[in-house]
């Protein structure tokens, strides 16, 4: 049990920052050929 | 500071500024490779490396945009936590355990994986009596690799967005990941792991060997591929160590000549970085810049570390003990020190492994005198730029001087502009989540662990000294260093598991505000100085960023640190009198 809770601390954490660099490129804007 | 120390602390300097040009300009050619697409070394390693490629089902040619850069250190890194947590979990029904580990424990597994994946190495767990040849090897030796190529990529990729003109990418992480590994890191621990084996430090496959002493005890001696951890241990800014008491081991640091050897590796990539820096972006004055300025604090702090414990404890003078140094004893500050390196150049190594994100030790740096502990504990929540980890402590240095270009715009009231490209808003913000992300995590976990029951019965000493421990332990995860004051048992579920929440938020939620930097920078078109640009290769440029440096770390941590090693200093001398 203890093994699937650390497992899904690892796994979310790493889920949550690929939410931070989505989050993030919004800050930097599209570029400009997408624009 | 003994004489040896100096000589030792200007033989280092000497040793960094003959290599780190060649170096640094071997560095910039891999990572910048030429028009053609062609780096060093392509005959001998490129077979290698597109093997590599055909079995991860990569395109060398393809670069990436920013979010596909920083998707692909992720994904990179959250498949190796979890093997890494799988492979410590099973070692005891895998081959290679000739002294028959069991699996690691789950906490302890956690904690470690993503220690040696975050390039932190902090390590709750003594290595000879809990891991098998097998982890060692395979597991947390391959992270040191792959962790330190993963550091350096970023500082790579930062340096390219810097450099480049209107460009969509900065490069590739599969790349860079690669090329990393197999032309940089492999050949020199290759060379440094025979040098430490002609010095005596043991590398084989033995299990402990158990043997009597005079008094009729049996002690165990440990055996296992020692040296070759130790090289990329040192060279990877990584710092966890095979054996326990990691460099002050007589097996993993047994004379003065690989000590020496041991502080040389730990800052010879970084301080070559600066050199990288100033040949990608055509301008090597930009490098030396940054150079100076990295320089100077390191020289700084290690002078400091290595005064405070030559002279050791003021309480004890009170008492007529002799500390001074002589030929008949190494002097100062002795507790916790190996008599064959001597107070100062513990100091020195002290100062060059928290000044880098390596986290080795050869002393014990709970025992240093307040002042000299302090020394660590500010070189890592100066976030490691002096001269910092390999590629971390450049991206760390690039960002603060980005952050000065800008805090001199704003005093001149011009549009800050670094090596033209125009600073603004996207890029501030960026650099202000880069930078309260590891306050954060440091001193959010700091303040909870010093409350909580649970988490203050784990600690060692009472009073500032006490407090000291927790603000150290979160300080050297936070920054990814490593290195642990003593006394504090880090191996609770509570230390364990938010040491690894601190170690994630340290390295990761750090990476990605970098990365994004580098593709807002890359993107922009340069703009040619004017009259009214900010010169950053000159000296006034290197005397703001190194006040940067030190005011935003001041600003932040100062009151912790008042309650810390400042407040024992104070009640130290207090005793003296």
């Amino acid at each position: 049990m203890r093994d699937v809770i650390l497992l899904a601390v690892i796994v979310g954490f790493f889920a949550l920052t690929a939410l931070y660099v989505r989050w993030a490129d919004h800050l930097v804007g599209p570029d400009e050929d997408d624009r | 500071m003994s004489a040896p120390a100096l000589v030792q602390l200007l033989v280092l300097v000497v040793l960094i500024g003959v290599t780190m040009g060649p170096l640094g300009r071997y560095l910039a050619a891999v990572y910048g490779a030429g028009d053609d697409g062609r780096a060093p070394g392509d005959r001998v390693f490129g077979p290698v490396e597109r093997v590599v490629y055909r079995a991860a089902g990569v395109d060398p040619d393809r670069e990436q945009r920013w979010t596909a850069y920083a998707g692909s250190v992720l994904a990179f890194s959250v498949a190796s936590t979890v093997g890494l947590y799988g492979l410590l979990r099973l070692q005891g029904v895998l081959p290679g355990n000739p002294d028959g580990r069991g699996g690691v424990s789950p906490t302890i597994a956690f904690n470690t994986a993503v220690s040696f994946v975050t390039n932190t190495n902090w390590q709750s767990y003594a290595g000879e009596s809990t891991m098998s040849h097998l982890s060692q090897a395979t597991g947390l030796t391959v992270q040191n690799f792959v962790s330190a190529a993963v550091g350096m990529s970023v500082a790579a990729a930062l340096i390219r967005g810097i450099a480049r003109n209107r460009s969509g990418t900065i490069g590739s992480f599969w790349v860079d990941l690669v090329r990393t590994t197999v032309r940089i890191l492999l050949p020199l621990a290759t060379v440094a792991a025979l040098f430490f084996v002609s010095q005596g430090v043991i590398q084989n496959l033995h299990g402990a060997t158990p043997a009597a002493t005079v008094e009729a005890v049996v002690q165990s001696i440990p055996g296992g591929p020692v040296a070759s951890q130790l090289a990329i241990k040192q060279l990877g800014t990584n710092g966890g160590g095979f054996l326990n008491a990691n460099s002050a081991h007589p097996f993993e640091n047994p004379t003065p000549l690989s000590n020496l050897a041991e502080i040389y590796l730990l800052l010879i990539i970084p301080f070559a970085f600066t050199v990288t820096y100033g040949t990608m972006v055509r301008d090597r004055r930009q490098g030396r810049v940054l150079l100076g300025v990295m320089m100077g604090l390191w020289l700084a702090t290690s002078l400091l570390a290595g005064f405070a414990e030559t002279n050791g404890n003021p309480a004890l003078d009170r008492l007529g003990v002799d500390q001074s140094v002589s030929v008949e004893q190494a002097g100062g500050n002795a507790e916790g020190k190996e008599v064959r390196f001597g107070p100062g150049a513990s100091g020195v190594f002290a100062s060059s492994t928290t000044g880098t994100s390596t986290g080795a030790v050869d002393a014990s740096h709970d025992s240093f005198t307040p002042r000299g502990g302090m020394v660590p504990l500010v070189n890592m929540m100066l976030g490691e730029v002096t001269p910092g980890g390999v590629g971390s402590g450049m991206v760390g240095m690039l960002l603060y001087a980005i952050l000065a270009v800008f805090i001199a715009g704003l005093m001149v009231g011009r549009t800050p502009e670094y090596l033209g490209k125009k600073v603004q808003a996207t890029e501030v913000k960026l650099i202000m989540l880069y930078l309260l992300a590891m306050p954060l995590a440091l001193l959010g976990f700091a303040a909870a662990s010093v409350v909580t029951g649970t988490a203050t019965s784990s600690i060692g000493d009472a009073g500032p000294h006490g407090f000291t421990e927790v603000l150290y332990a979160f300080t050297s995860a936070a920054n990814n260093n490593g290195s642990a004051f003593g006394s504090l048992d880090a191996t609770t579920d509570w230390y364990t598991t938010t040491l690894g929440l601190a170690m994630l938020v340290g390295r990761f939620l750090l990476i990605v505000p970098a990365l994004a930097v580098a593709g807002s920078l890359a993107r922009k078109q340069k703009v040619p100085a004017t009259a009214g640009t900010f010169p950053t290769t000159s000296p006034l440029f290197g005397g703001l960023l190194t006040g940067v440096v030190i005011i935003v770390a001041g600003l932040t941590f100062f009151p912790a640190l008042a309650l810390g090693p400042i407040v024992e200093h104070l009640s130290l001398s207090e005793v003296a009198r």
